[in-house]
């Protein structure tokens, strides 16, 4: 255990929102309330672990899932991604650390309609500065790897949902990232083609590659190497299991 | 109804509250559109107010009023008249000279109307009452018997600083002379004509002054009871036979609106294009925030809001922010014209007589139209989307959007067809010989161009993109293809962008053919070395006459080898006004038989020595020809003191100093017929090998000493003359000029608008290219790009739909309005600069909502709907 890598660290981390609350009925929006987010989570997460976080609506999982991909900073406490502490990142430093070190696969909204499925995949590469006929043959690899070889011309809204999702996880693979965050990725399709966004997700996971999928589903959940637990802010489980789907690549 | 109110709680009023920038973005856009539309109609109603003062001059309470051409009529009519009471009940005579008053204790001089009045005749046509100083309109006597006493309007004595007593110096037809106030005039009636510059003098005083021997200008008539106007009419003008005509004083702005009608018609022109820009920058902002809220539509409907209360609802919020924008706009509208006229009432000025700077008022009316036509366009560009949003099932809207919403292929085919038909029937009427069939056919090619618009987008953006994403990269060609994904929106503003950058090609290019042609006209117009004027050449178009004797001062001076006399009358003809120039022909043509003269359209050359001498002969202008139909060998007969005289037309010359109507005749014709000995000007031919500069200040300081220093007369060399017209002329255009930078920019603001409603539609998605790594410069580019290959397309459609707008201007317009052919020149250049600043400042017009796209939180974007 002591040996392997430390991929992802949280420190007492804190999230607050203060927010006049707009959507009373009645249209009173003056008053002013802090929301606490997230209240201390301390946790590390292991280079090629595959974590699953699971709690109740409104508990600070997307919260906590945002901080750890560089897409908002913490209130207090301390974020390191790769050992690096992205409090002290300026915005292109945490774009850069987003574009190259993590890949993202959201609920839904993920690609860019104006955009064929190919160059959807191939766009972070692209905004890197890389050559179009560098990133290309990479790009129809991945979309290969998801089994859309044939629909690499297809635009968004010729695709169905779970294609789309697989596109998403194609371009969150295309720079080989070791970190893939997913918020509900299943969340809006049917199980069955649910369960095949999933076996593409976890079976990135591997060697040195660590995945953080955010479920509401807990069959999801046991299939994940570990299992955490958020309640109002905070971590009230951490547990390591067995692996059902996906080959362990640490076992503990 | 408490379901109503409730929607407009939750729906309308929240919207306005938790999203500020939206509703702001729409009313502004709301009030630009109405801003330019106020704007150019109320610098163009200011203008044309300012031309109809000068019509309003001082007519008085008459009825009728008898007038001749510039010689004016005998006062023998007088006399007729009165025998005629039964007719006539009153009348009074009357000069009417526009001159010059030189300023006072270092003031600079100005121009003033000089009414001559016969202070014996009746005058209860003269609504003067005096402000101070002896009344004359109690006691004329003793004023009319004092040389030199003159009444000046209390404006005049105000800017001036003159009181009762003060000596002033105007010019008059034997140079400045000096006067003194008798009294001054209160300042109300007749003294406001003429912005106040106004002065009178007794009539025999006058009559001496300028110049007029025996004759009067104009004689006010008031009808004995009983007689109509037409009746009167028909009586005096069988009393008086054809030695002057009879009119009623609307008559005289009606020939005043004539002589200025080509500028009003390109006021006209810029104006209704001003409301079709205005139109569509309304309808973009309306339609662009109902479209965005689909979504909500989908939600209301979904939870049972039927469909009219959804309509209602949007409509009820659109009448709000119609008239919100409009009231706005129509106070930026007065704004926008007072700068505008501020900008350009000198040039207006220098054209058009003496336009005293105009006064900016937005009237009861246009304030009315200003807010009917927001509120129009505001409740119609809210009423399609939501009425086509009200009518999808709930969950088509619900869906989340990710298809493009770019104009589908049929309604694409169906504009370029739409498109053709416009340019055809715009074709087809060019081709009636009508004025409103010519507005007709160009705004017609401009409609044609705005349909067309969304074709050349969606043909050239696929290429624009992998262009884009080669040269620039990968954020460029998102930018560049969000133009064709919202092409149904986008189109709006980049129709309104190719309008304005097309109205300023179809300009330049109109200026730049007439101009083109004007340079080449006045190179042979002025054959002289040297012109003696009195008056500005350039400046005064009614200058005071001056006695041919002062010829031989000139001719004396060393170095003149010889001079021609100078004199244009003015002369109403049919319904124009016609402008007669009267030269010593022998002369002129002898000196042009040398050159390369290229004025004769059709028609033989003058022989100088007989021409136009021995029988009375005319020079007509291409644009009087034109308009009545004239061909070399046929008569015009011209009316004149002594009567109507024919004329033959020996040839058809080119003539651009005026519109009306240009005649050359030989000096001979105005002695006879007119008994016009007085000049206006003189052209001076230098000896061979002299230098002109030093000859022209010979012949200045030779005139100071007749007509004393500053004498009114100016000796202006041909070169120095040459190079103020090529200035007057360009600056003729000026103020549509200034039209279409406004337009340019109004329509800019409309980019800016549809670019942050473009940005806020797409938050998610500029989040979710921000999560996967795009920089915030990348963002920038992104929406940058966009805007500009939105201006790039519209300023190549713009320059292209110029090409067919400005043949309709320069060959269908033009002649009609003015008569004139010239022939039709693109500006390149103009298109050129056009096309790049319409890029620039679209560009430019990217920044704000890219910046503020880049701003957005990324965690926030993704969370936003
Ligand atoms: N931008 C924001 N402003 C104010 N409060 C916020 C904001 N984002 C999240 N919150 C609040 O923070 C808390 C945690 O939200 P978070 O989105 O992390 O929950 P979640 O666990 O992902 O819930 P779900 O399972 O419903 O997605 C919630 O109470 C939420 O209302
Ligand atoms: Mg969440």
């Amino acid at each position: 255990m002591s040996d392997q890598v430390v991929a992802i660290e949280l420190l007492e981390v804190t999230k607050s929102y203060a927010s006049a609350i707009e959507d009373q009925p009645g249209g009173e929006s003056s008053d002013e309330a802090v929301v606490h987010a997230l209240r201390g989570v301390t946790l590390s997460i292991h280079a090629g672990e595959l974590v699953a976080i699971i709690g109740p609506s409104g508990s600070g999982k997307s919260t906590m899932l945002n901080l750890i991909g560089a897409l908002d900073r913490a209130t207090t406490g301390t974020v390191r991604i790769g050992g690096e502490d992205l409090g002290n990142l300026g915005d292109g430093a945490l774009t850069a650390l987003r574009r190259d070190r993590i890949g993202f696969v959201f609920q839904f909204f993920n690609l860019l309609p104006t955009l064929s499925a190919l160059e959807n995949v191939m766009l972070p590469s692209l905004l890197a500065g890389e050559k179009l006929g560098a990133v290309r043959p990479r790009a129809e690899e991945r979309l290969r790897q998801v089994g859309l070889g044939q629909r690499i011309g297809h635009r968004p809204h010729q695709l169905s949902g779970g294609e789309m999702q697989r596109v998403a996880i194609a371009r969150a693979l295309v720079n080989d990232p070791p970190l893939i965050l997913a918020d509900e990725p299943t969340g809006n399709l049917d199980t069955r083609t649910g369960e095949e966004v999933l076996e593409l997700l976890f079976g990135a996971a591997g060697a040195r590659r660590t995945v953080v999928l955010i479920t509401h589903d807990p069959r999801i959940a046991a299939r994940a190497s570990r299992v955490i637990t958020l309640r109002d802010g905070q971590v009230v489980s951490d547990e390591r299991s067995r692996p059902a789907a996906a080959p362990a690549p640490a076992a503990p | 109804m408490s379901g109503f109110r409730a929607l407009v709680r939750f729906v309308s009023l929240r919207h306005l509250f938790t999203r500020p920038v939206r509703s702001t973005l729409t009313l502004l856009g709301v009030a630009f559109g109405v801003a330019l539309v106020i704007g150019m109609r109320a610098t163009n109603e200011s203008v044309l107010d300012a031309f109809d003062q000068l019509s309003d001059r001082a007519a008085g309470k008459a009825d009728l009023e008898i007038v001749g051409d510039e010689a004016g009529i005998d006062m023998s009519l007088l006399e007729v008249l009165d025998d005629h009471r039964e007719v006539a009940k009153h009348f009074a005579g009357r000069i009417e000279q526009t001159s010059y008053l030189k300023g006072n204790g270092g003031k600079p001089g100005l121009r003033v109307l000089v009414l001559g009045v016969d202070f014996f005749g009746d005058l209860d046509f003269l609504p003067f009452k005096t402000a101070k100083g002896p009344d004359v309109f109690g006691d004329a006597i003793s004023f009319v018997n004092t040389p030199g006493a003159v009444l000046i309007s209390e404006t005049l004595a105000r800017d001036q600083g003159l009181d009762v007593g003060s000596a002033m110096w105007l010019r008059t037809g034997e140079g400045l002379r000096e006067f003194k106030v008798w009294s001054v005039l209160a300042d109300d009636g007749k003294a406001r004509a003429f912005g106040g510059q106004v002065l009178i003098l007794n009539l025999d005083a006058a009559q001496v002054g300028f110049v007029r021997g025996t004759n009067i200008d104009r004689i006010d008539v008031e009808l004995a009871p009983g007689l109509t106007r037409d009746e009167g009419r028909a009586r005096l003008q069988a009393l008086i036979g054809d030695k002057a005509r009879v009119e009623t004083p609307s008559k005289r702005a009606d020939q005043l609106a004539r002589m200025t009608s080509s500028f009003r018609y390109g006021m006209q022109m810029s104006g209704s294009i001003a409301v079709l820009i205005g139109m569509f920058l309304i309808y973009n902002a309306v339609a662009v925030s109902v479209t965005e809220r689909r979504r909500e539509i989908g939600i209301l409907r979904s939870v049972g809001v039927s469909r009219g209360r959804v309509a209602g609802v949007f409509l009820a919020e659109a009448a709000v922010i119609g008239l919100v924008g409009s009231a706005f706009g129509v106070v930026l509208g007065r704004v926008l014209a007072t700068q505008i006229v501020g900008e350009f009432a000198p040039t207006v000025s220098r054209l058009f007589e003496n336009i005293n700077a105009p006064r900016v008022t937005v009237s009861r009316n246009l304030t009315l139209f200003g807010l009917a036509l927001g509120l129009f366009a505001t409740l119609g560009a809210a009423w399609l989307p939501s009425r086509e949003a009200a009518h999808l099932q709930p969950v088509e809207t619900l869906r989340r959007d990710l298809h493009a919403t770019g104009v589908r292929r049929r309604s694409m085919r169906g504009l370029v067809a739409l498109s053709a038909l416009g340019f055809g029937l715009a074709a087809a009427l060019s081709q009636v010989q009508h004025l409103s069939a010519g507005f007709g056919a160009g705004i017609l090619v401009f409609l044609a161009g705005v349909a067309l618009t969304p074709a050349v987008v969606s043909l050239l953006t696929p290429v624009a993109a992998q262009l884009a994403l080669r040269v620039v990269g990968p954020s460029a060609r998102l930018g560049v293809e969000n133009v064709t994904r919202e092409l149904a929106r986008s189109s709006i503003s980049v129709g309104a962008l190719m309008l304005a950058a097309c109205l300023s090609v179809t300009l330049s290019s109109y200026t730049h053919s007439y101009e083109k042609s004007c340079l080449e006209w006045i190179e042979q117009a002025i054959p002289a070395d040297m012109l003696v004027h009195a008056g500005s050449p350039t400046i005064d178009r009614e200058s005071v006459a001056y006695s041919p004797e002062w010829r031989s001062w000139v001719d004396a001076v060393p170095g003149v080898e010889g001079t021609n006399l100078i004199r244009s009358l003015s002369i109403p003809w049919e319904d124009l006004r016609l402008e007669v120039l009267s030269l010593e022909s022998y002369d002129y043509f002898r000196r042009m038989e040398t050159s390369e003269y290229r004025r004769i359209l059709d028609g033989p050359f003058p022989t100088p020595r007989d021409a136009l001498v021995k029988e009375p002969a005319v020079l007509v202008s291409e644009n009087l020809a034109w308009k009545k139909r004239l061909k070399p060998g046929d008569t015009i007969t011209l009316p004149s003191p002594t009567g109507p005289h024919p004329f033959t037309i020996h040839a058809i010359a080119v003539d651009y100093s005026t519109d009306q109507g240009w005649l050359m005749m030989d000096r001979r014709w105005t002695l006879e017929y007119w008994g016009q000995e007085a000049i206006e000007g003189m052209h001076v031919y230098v000896k061979p090998g002299e230098d002109v500069d030093a000859v022209a200040s010979r012949v200045r300081a030779a005139l100071a000493e007749v007509a004393g220093d500053d004498g009114g007369l100016f000796v202006t060399t041909a070169r120095v003359f040459k190079e103020e017209i090529r200035h007057i002329i360009r600056q003729t255009f000026a103020i549509s000029k200034a039209s279409e930078v406004v337009a340019l920019v109004v329509a800019v603001f409309g980019v800016v608008g549809t670019m942050l409603a473009g940005v806020l539609a797409r938050t998610r998605e500029i989040g979710v290219l921000r999560a996967i790594g795009a920089k915030r410069h990348q963002v920038v580019a992104s929406v940058v790009a966009e805007s500009a290959w939105l201006g790039f397309c519209a300023a190549l459609t713009g320059a292209l739909v110029a090409v067919p707008a400005s043949l309709v201007f320069v060959h269908v317009i033009g002649v009609q309005a003015s008569g004139w052919h010239v022939p039709f020149h693109y500006p390149w250049l103009a298109a050129l600069r056009m096309t790049v600043s319409v890029i620039a400042l679209a560009a430019a017009a990217g920044f704000v909502p890219g910046l503020r796209a880049a701003r957005l939180v990324v965690q926030d974007a993704l969370a936003y709907e």
